[in-house]
C-alpha cells in the first residue's frame, strides 16, 4: 500500500498541486508502483472543493481511495459526492462532546464528527472511527468505542498520541501510561470478540511496553520500514516523506520520481536498515514483531534513527 | 430467502458489476485481482456458490483449481435481505462456468476482515443503553439511529 497526502507538513516551497498536478502525479506513481490504496488526510482533506474529482479519479485508476477528516465538512451532499471513495476514517476522541472538542481545539468539533458519521451510515457508506488515546481520555474509550458502533462504524481504530518535536515537552501530561494502554486494549479485545468487528492500531505499541501478544481480536500495525507494503507520504507540495509522521522530506515528487527515491535514497536505505541502540538486548522474538518501533518519532524528536521511539523511554517514567 | 444461482459480470466504463437476477454489486478492481482480471470476466456468466452461514471465507474463483484471486462481501443486495431476515452471515464464492463446483476453500479469514456493519438491532440495543446510563442524551439518540440503512 501505497499512502499520500497527510498530517502537518514541513511547508514546500512550490505551493499546493493543481487537480491536474495531482492526477499526473498519480499517473506517474502507477507507472512506478502498484498504488492499491491512497489516503487522502491532512490537515483536513474535505477543504479541497476538488477532492470529489481527485477522489473519481483514483478509482478509475483501479486505486482505493481513503478519506481521513474529522468530519466537520462531511455534509449529507459531499458525502453522495464522495461515492467513489470506498472508506472514511473520522476521528472520534470522546462520547463526552467537551474532551472531543478539547482535544480537537474546537468548539462543536464533536457535533460535527457525530453528524459526518451519520450521514456516512444513512448512505449506507463504510466508516472507521479513530480514537487517539491520550492521558486526558483513555478512560472514555469503551463508551467511545460503543458510541461509534452504535452510529454505524464498522471498524474502530486505537492510536496512542505519538511523540513528535512538537509535543515532546508535553509527552509526560499527554501519553497514557503502559497500565492505561492495557486497559484499552483489555477492553477493545472484549468489544472485537463481542461485536466481531474489524479492530485496529496503527500507531505502534512497542511490546516492551506493552506485549501486545495476548490480544487476538486486534490487528497491530508495525512499521513498513519503508519497503513492501510502505504508506509514504506525498504532501500537497508534491515532497516525499516515508511516512505521515516522518520530518525527513526525500525530495518533491514534481521534480524526479518516486522509483528513485525509493530504490535508491541514502537515507530510505538507512532507514530500513538501522536499528535503535537500545533494542540491542530484546529477545529476538520481540524485534521480529516490533521492528524497531516507531523510528521517525525518534526522528522527530532526536533527530536521529539510532535512538529508540521517546515512547518508550518515555513511558518507563509515566505513573498508572 | 431466494438466492441467485448466478449472475452476470457487466462492464460499464471504468466501473465493473456483478449482475444479480436484475440487482446490481459494484465490483471493485483492487478486491477483484485488478481490472484486467475483470475485464476477463465481463460478459461472463458466473455461478454464485453460497458457503455456510458462518463467520469466514471466501473468494472470486476463475478457472480450474483456481489460487483465490480475491475476496469478496456482502454488497448492499445482501443488506437489503439481511434486514428483511436478520442474522445469516452469508458471503459468496464466485466461479466461472469452467469453476470448481465445490470450490476447494484454499484460505479462511476471520470475519471482521471481510464482514462490514453491525446489524440495526445490536446498534439501537447499544444506542438505548448509552442513552438509558446517561452517557448520550436524547437528541445524540435519535441523531444517531436516524436511519436503518448503514449496515
Amino acid at each position: 500500500m501505497w499512502g499520500a497526502p497527510s498530517a502537518p507538513v514541513p511547508a514546500g516551497a512550490d505551493g499546493e498541486m493543481s487537480t491536474r498536478e495531482i492526477r499526473d502525479l498519480v499517473d506517474a506513481l502507477r507507472a512506478e508502483a502498484p498504488v492499491e490504496n491512497l489516503a487522502l488526510s491532512g490537515g483536513e482533506p474535505l477543504l479541497r472543493d476538488d477532492l470529489p474529482e481527485i477522489v473519481a479519479f483514483l478509482r478509475q485508476r483501479g486505486i482505493a481511495p481513503v478519506i481521513i477528516t474529522n468530519g466537520a465538512l462531511l455534509t449529507a451532499a459531499k458525502v453522495e459526492a464522495l461515492r467513489d471513495a470506498v472508506n472514511f476514517e473520522i476521528t472520534l476522541f470522546s462520547y463526552r462532546p467537551a474532551v472531543h472538542d478539547e482535544l480537537a481545539g474546537r468548539r462543536g468539533a464533536w457535533s460535527g464528527a457525530i453528524d459526518a458519521m451519520a450521514n456516512l451510515r444513512n448512505a449506507g457508506r463504510d466508516f472507521v472511527a479513530v480514537f487517539v488515546a491520550t492521558r486526558l481520555n483513555y478512560m472514555d474509550l469503551e463508551k467511545t468505542a460503543e458510541l461509534a458502533i452504535a452510529v454505524g462504524a464498522y471498524g474502530l481504530m486505537y492510536n496512542r498520541v505519538n511523540v513528535s518535536a512538537h509535543n515532546l515537552r508535553h509527552a509526560g501530561r499527554l501519553l497514557p501510561a503502559p497500565g492505561m494502554i492495557r486497559e484499552n486494549l483489555d477492553a477493545l479485545e472484549a468489544i472485537g470478540e463481542k461485536y466481531g468487528l474489524a479492530i485496529a492500531v496503527t500507531v505502534v505499541v512497542e511490546p516492551c511496553v506493552v506485549d501486545v501478544r495476548c490480544y487476538k481480536h486486534i490487528h497491530f500495525g508495525w512499521c513498513p520500514l519503508a519497503g513492501e507494503n510502505a504508506y509514504f507520504t506525498i504532501d500537497p507540495s508534491g515532497n516525499v516523506r516515508i511516512c505521515n509522521h516522518s520530518p525527513v522530506l526525500l525530495g518533491n515528487i514534481r521534480r524526479g520520481g518516486f522509483g528513485a527515491i525509493y530504490r535508491n535514497h541514502a537515507y530510505v536505505r538507512r532507514f530500513r536498515d538501522t536499528w535503535p541502540a537500545e533494542c540491542a538486548g530484546c529477545e529476538p522474538e520481540l524485534k521480529a514483531i516490533c521492528r524497531g518501533g516507531c523510528k521517525a518519532a525518534s526522528e522527530q524528536c532526536y533527530g536521529t534513527l539510532a535512538r529508540v521511539d521517546p515512547f518508550v523511554t518515555i513511558s518507563r517514567t509515566l505513573a498508572g | 430467502m431466494s438466492e441467485p444461482k448466478e449472475g452476470v459480470v457487466v462492464a460499464e466504463g471504468d466501473k465493473f458489476f456483478l449482475d444479480l437476477a436484475g440487482s446490481r454489486v459494484e465490483l471493485l478492481p483492487q478486491m477483484m485481482g485488478g481490472v484486467d482480471n475483470l475485464k476477463s470476466l465481463a460478459g461472463q456468466k458466473v455461478e454464485i456458490l453460497y458457503s455456510e452461514p458462518t463467520r469466514f471465507v471466501v473468494g472470486l474463483q476463475a478457472g480450474r483449481r483456481p489460487p483465490i484471486l480475491c475476496y469478496y462481501q456482502p454488497g448492499p443486495y445482501w443488506q437489503r435481505t439481511a434486514e428483511a431476515e436478520p442474522a445469516p452471515q452469508y458471503h459468496l464464492v464466485i466461479t466461472d462456468e469452467a469453476g470448481i463446483r465445490r470450490p476447494i476453500i484454499l484460505c479462511y479469514v476471520p470475519a471482521p476482515e471481510l464482514v462490514k456493519g453491525i446489524e440495526y438491532e445490536v446498534r439501537r440495543n447499544l444506542a438505548n443503553r448509552l442513552l438509558q446510563e446517561g452517557y448520550i442524551s436524547a437528541d445524540v439518540h435519535e441523531k444517531i439511529l436516524g436511519g436503518r440503512s448503514a449496515t
